[in-house]
């Protein structure tokens, strides 16, 4: 995982997060799917905070 | 691979990605990149664990296929953000050289949230004659007991002619930035 940007907080919407990875298998036959990416609960999503100040 | 809809569910914490078209190359043992725009920085350096990224077929209820060892993000060697030129202001009380004085600093922007409890530095330069007597705090620089004296102030001279003064602050979570 890397971030285009390496200021801390940094809350720009340009900011881009790379998830990189090998999965074993990545869909059904049809090419068709679904990704589920889980992130702890200190971490702001999509302009959101849901940083927990006190942890 | 083409998007068809990513969702983020902030209650679950969990971003849903919908595609299809994935590349026949890619559906076997295939290196997948996702960029994923308006995410924050972390406010700190550590490292950051508990990313676990899934994969599950289109069934109308997703099958699981294959899951990620625990993932984390790095944030160790990442620079501080920068308060603006204009969100910080430091007024004296006397306007005489060389006499001793009271100093407000006066700081009305943050560029990002703050911790609780979190730590204040002031550096003051080498040409300049500090004297720290009390230090007064208002807002998000009150003590934990709501007192306007800071305790526990530590100070320090630097081999380079500066000093700083360190005190905790941030006791009042409305003060430190949007609510969690």
């Amino acid at each position: 995982m890397t971030s285009s940007s390496d200021v801390l907080g940094d809350s720009d919407p340009g900011n881009r997060i790379v998830f990189k990875f090998t999965p074993v298998y990545t869909a059904a036959p049809d090419g068709r799917g679904l990704i589920n990416i889980s992130i702890p609960p200190w971490y702001n999503v999509l302009g959101k905070y849901t940083m927990m100040y006190n942890e | 691979m083409t998007i068809l809809s990513s969702a983020p569910d902030l209650i679950t914490r969990n971003l849903k990605i919908f595609y299809k078209a994935m590349a026949k190359e890619k559906i076997v043992g295939g290196e997948l990149e996702i960029v994923c725009q308006s995410f924050k920085n972390p406010i700190y350096q550590k490292e950051w664990a508990g990313f676990v990224i899934s994969m599950y077929d289109s069934e109308p209820i997703p099958n699981p296929i294959s899951v990620s060892d625990i993932l984390s993000f790095n944030s160790n060697g990442f620079k501080p953000a920068l308060i603006p030129r204009n969100g910080l202001t430091i007024t004296p009380t006397i306007f005489k050289i060389a006499e001793f004085s009271i100093w407000v600093f006066s700081v009305t922007t943050f560029p990002i949230p703050l911790e609780t409890e979190c730590y204040a530095k002031i550096t003051i330069p080498a040409d300049l004659a500090f004297e720290y007597t009390t230090i007064k705090g208002t807002q998000m620089f009150l003590t934990q007991s709501q007192d306007d004296i800071v305790d526990g102030v530590d100070q320090v001279s630097n081999p380079d002619g500066t000093k700083t003064v360190k005190f905790r602050a941030c006791y009042r979570a409305n003060t430190v930035g949007p609510s969690p």
